[in-house]
């Protein structure tokens, strides 16, 4: 068969840098998790605990606007308590919310990829399975920031600014949020993304992660109860959370409570490492049938 | 083409000429048709078949139209997967709001390229013929039967999961022909066949109209579906478009969509002057390779005219050959040009 | 062509001629049709839904409550007096309805039967049961009496061996069993792991129906099921867990924030929650019988 014309080209132009491709999957994912009202609706209660902190921390520098309470300043100050309890609570609380974001967007990242065969689209691109990851993880870690550690660091600057001498002996405060809420968001979005890649469907995989979630605190209560012991604990990961944020934050716990930090930091690594595998394992770009 | 390509190529398995059903001069009855009357489906406010009104009689009747024109839901509604906005659906007597009766009669081969998970291709029919009522013993038989047909024998052990795309087409062309239907619907049946595999299953056809059965077949493959087709339903955005014999479609398109006829002859400047005489001649055009392109407001007069000028004229004719009277050319004014 | 294949064309063709006879079972007698086509589905549903991979996470579940009285059973020192066979029941009853009942049974019903449904869809297969010459409400039957079937079994199976491996480490058990409550506290065991099965079996298929994702729901009615003992006497009435946890053996201490209701009487808890288990399989056979298909995408 005669060629002739010879008039196609290949693209010579520009192209983005390899780093940043993996953006393009949040941009797109962003598109559909904003458009559920349900979403949306929660979204925004998430920023209500950070907002009453704010007020709280307000009140604290200015108890003149509660003078109408007719309570002395010294007693009104003990209510309002800006402290390590003060951000531990708030990170425990929107630790809580971190999940239930995480169970309304994970299920949907990965799953419908596999079951559409999407990702033989994907990664017939230059685009490797480390950067499809990078990409979807980056969807919930930017919105699970917005509710965490970014409004945990707003209000401790802002504490810092209404009280400057506070500032040099609680960085340590500030050093436990970020610390803390990091390893909660990078964990949680393992959990979602390996359970989304383990079951292929979007609302049995929602299911999934609800009672991988909730039968594990039943069962370390129940193993507890039982044996009399705390490694029942580490079969959870809202214990094991709880231990890692109470040791940065300074909090005392006995044993009956949370199991110790050295143990809880081991089983948080290992979960993350035992979700990395099965991330490896189930995002490939075809599926053997036996 | 270079010889050594043609050698390479292998032959196309030729598909079976077609027989054309005579007309029976009994007309068939209600309970033996397959009757939609004054049917429309709308999803929300889009549009998806509006006051379509058919009659369909035993044999092959092509279903054809664009991507979107209302074909699988049409199909979807014969077969109760839909319910209608308004209007009735009836397929041998039986309403399509009555499972039980009415699949008995029908198999339905879907555009859906999903099975249960986990079966095989053995597992996915006799599972189904069991659902039917059908003892243990009949079903095996019946489901072996049904993998021969369609040439799956040595694969009906390996996890439909793990066919290709043909195999998986035939293995549910063999699920809807398993329980020994009366009416077969089959939503683009040959996708993804190979050129053997179509021809079995157009051979497959073939027998079955003639049997009596009727057989519902969408298709965009325009040549086949002229070929196997007793009568051909053209649907678009919705609406039927035109529906009954191939001939006759064209037949009444005339006026509009003249005939096109193309002759060889040994004098094709003395043929055009002749037949430009004629008022139902609209063009006469002489081709480049000698060949006369007429264009023509009725073929039955321009056939006799020609037969008149050979008379007269002894004009040597090699070739008369209509060259838009298919479906692809009914098709093409029909569909093509309004899209 | 062939002839072969034209012969064997034909005789396909003849045979398919003299097709649509009626099955016998279908004159006159629909019972018998119903009661195959009722098996079918159900071997059908068990092979493709409950064996297999897909049941792994379901045996892992029913094994926790196992696993945790296995560890209390073989490590030394963990049952502090084996004599005492009063620590053994006060622990199970922790164990069943802390764990077993509130956690295993209700979110293994969660994945068994808010899957039924939407699984199928999912899978863009549930056409093919539409396809078959059998009435709707019998497929719904069909699958929840599968469901049943799994759950009851494995959460069964499950009670069995926990309340076994609760007594296994003390002396005095066989007393206990055969002159004592013992096998009484063990068929009230099992009679409440299977009403529980029942009851949230019969609501999340019928979530599935009307809503797209079962989780949202369950994850409500989870929640609502778990503040069930802060809840006044009335709002307690609208749960499951009310009425079969007041028929286990050993009441459950629910810590000094519990609202105290009478608990009903079984001759009102066992009808009641068959009836609505009723109720709610018939809305589910409402539903299916006018349901369209349409895969969307979700």
């Amino acid at each position: 068969m005669a060629v002739y014309g010879r008039n196609y080209r290949r693209y010579a132009g520009e192209l983005t840098p390899p780093w940043s491709r993996f953006l393009i999957l949040p941009r797109y994912a962003y598109e559909t998790v904003f458009q559920s009202k349900l979403f949306l609706i929660f979204f925004a209660v998430c920023f209500l605990v950070p907002f009453a902190g704010l007020l709280m921390i307000y009140l604290h520098h200015n108890l003149s606007a509660l003078s109408f309470l007719n309570i002395p300043p010294e007693e009104l100050k003990k209510f309002l308590p800006i402290g390590k309890s003060f951000f531990f609570r708030g990170t425990w609380l929107q630790g809580g919310l971190a999940f239930i974001l995480v169970f309304l967007v994970g299920p949907a990242l990965v799953a419908p990829d596999l079951r559409n065969n999407g990702l033989a689209l994907y990664l017939s691109r230059p685009f490797s399975r480390t950067e499809y990851v990078l990409g979807k993880m980056s969807v919930l870690l930017i919105l699970l920031s917005a509710i965490t550690w970014v409004p945990g660091m707003l209000l401790f600057l802002f504490q810092s600014i209404l009280e400057p001498s506070w500032l040099g002996k609680n960085l340590d405060l500030g050093l436990a949020i970020l610390v803390g809420n990091g390893a909660w968001i990078l964990f949680l979005s393992l959990m979602a993304l390996a359970v989304s890649a383990l079951v292929k469907w979007k609302p049995v995989a929602r299911i999934a992660l609800g009672v991988l979630f909730f039968v594990s605190i039943g069962f370390a209560n129940a193993l507890n109860e039982i044996l009399s012991t705390w490694w029942g604990y580490l079969f959870s990961a809202w214990y094991v959370i709880g231990s890692i944020w109470a040791s940065l934050f300074g909090i005392p716990v006995s044993a009956d409570e949370l199991p110790p930090p050295g143990a809880a930091w081991a089983a948080l690594i290992g979960g993350s490492l035992l979700c990395l595998w099965l991330l490896s394992r189930r995002i490939r770009a075809y599926e053997v049938v036996r | 083409m270079s010889a050594v390509a043609t050698a390479a190529t292998p032959a196309t398995p030729a598909i079976p000429e077609r027989t054309p059903l005579t007309s029976s001069p009994v007309p068939v009855p209600a309970d033996r048709r397959v009757v939609i009357e004054n049917v429309s489906k709308f999803y929300g406010e889009v549009l998806g078949i509006n006051n379509v009104n058919l009659s369909i009689p035993p044999g092959i009747t092509g279903l054809v139209g664009p991507n979107g024109s209302g074909k699988t839901t049409l199909m979807n509604l014969l077969v109760g997967l839909i319910r209608p906005t308004r209007g009735s659906l009836r397929v041998l007597g039986i309403p399509t709001d009555n499972p039980e009766a009415l699949f008995r009669l029908v198999g339905y081969s879907t555009q859906y390229d999903a099975f249960p998970p986990g079966l095989n291709g053995y597992q996915f029919i006799y599972s189904f013929l069991r659902i039917h009522g059908f003892a243990h013993a009949e079903a095996d038989t019946m489901t072996w039967e049904a993998i021969a047909r369609v040439n799956l024998t040595e694969a009906a052990g390996r996890k439909v999961a793990g066919y290709s795309k043909g195999m998986r087409q035939r293995i549910k062309l063999a699920q809807a022909i398993s329980h020994r239907p009366s009416v077969l619907i089959l939503d683009e049946p040959l996708n993804g066949l190979d050129p053997m595999a179509r021809a079995e299953v157009i051979a497959l056809f073939r027998e079955l109209s003639e049997a009596g059965l009727h057989v519902i077949v969408s298709s965009h493959i325009l040549h086949e579906v002229d070929l196997i087709s007793d009568q051909v339903v053209l649907i678009n955005g919705g609406y039927i478009v035109a529906e009954g014999e191939i001939g006759g479609v064209r037949d009444e398109m005339e006026e509009e969509h003249p005939v096109q006829v193309l002759i060889r002859c040994d004098r094709p400047s003395l043929l055009a002057s002749k037949v430009f005489e004629s008022d139902h001649v609209v063009e006469a055009r002489i081709q480049d390779d000698g060949g006369l392109l007429v264009r023509t407001r009725s073929a039955d007069r321009f056939y006799m005219l020609l037969n008149q000028v050979i008379l007269e004229t002894g004009l040597a004719v090699e070739t008369v050959m209509p060259t838009d009277a298919d479906v692809n050319a009914v098709y093409q004014y029909l569909i093509g040009e309004k899209s | 062509m062939s002839e072969t294949l034209r012969e064997t064309a034909r005789e396909t063709a003849r045979e398919m001629a003299v097709s649509a006879i009626p099955i016998p079972a279908a004159e006159g007698r629909p019972w018998a049709l119903w009661r195959r086509q009722l098996l079918a589905v159900m071997r059908l549903e068990l092979r493709k839904s409950f064996l297999g991979k897909r049941a792994i996470g379901l045996l892992v579940l029913a094994l926790m409550p196992v696993f945790i009285l296995t560890l209390r059973a073989m490590i030394p020192g963990a049952v502090s007096d084996p004599s005492n066979l009063a620590d053994a029941t006060n622990e199970l009853s922790a164990v069943y309805q802390g764990f077993i009942l509130r956690m295993v049974v209700f979110l293994g019903c969660v994945l068994i039967f808010g899957n039924l449904i939407r699984r199928e869809v999912m899978d863009r297969s549930l056409h093919y049961y539409f396809l078959s010459p059998m009435r709707r409400e019998l497929l719904v039957v069909a699958k929840y009496l599968t469901g049943l079937l799994v759950a009851v079994v494995l959460f069964g199976t499950s009670t069995l061996v926990s309340f076994g491996l609760a007594y296994l480490p003390h002396t005095g058990v066989e007393h206990f069993l055969f002159q004592g409550p013992g096998l009484a506290h063990l068929g009230a065991y099992l009679l409440v792991t299977a009403l529980g099965c029942v009851g949230y079996g019969a609501a999340f298929l019928a979530f599935g129906f009307f809503f797209k994702s079962p989780a949202i729901p369950a994850l409500l009615v989870f929640g609502w099921e778990g503040i069930n003992f802060l809840l006044p006497p009335l709002l307690k009435k609208v749960s499951v867990i009310h009425y079969i946890q007041s028929l286990c053996p050993v009441p459950f201490d629910h810590g000094p924030l519990a609202v105290l209701s009478d608990a009903p009487s079984p001759w009102v808890a066992i009808p009641g929650l068959l009836l609505v288990s009723g109720a709610l399989l018939a809305l589910a056979a409402w539903k299916i019988r006018t349901m369209e298909i349409s895969y969307e995408e979700d």
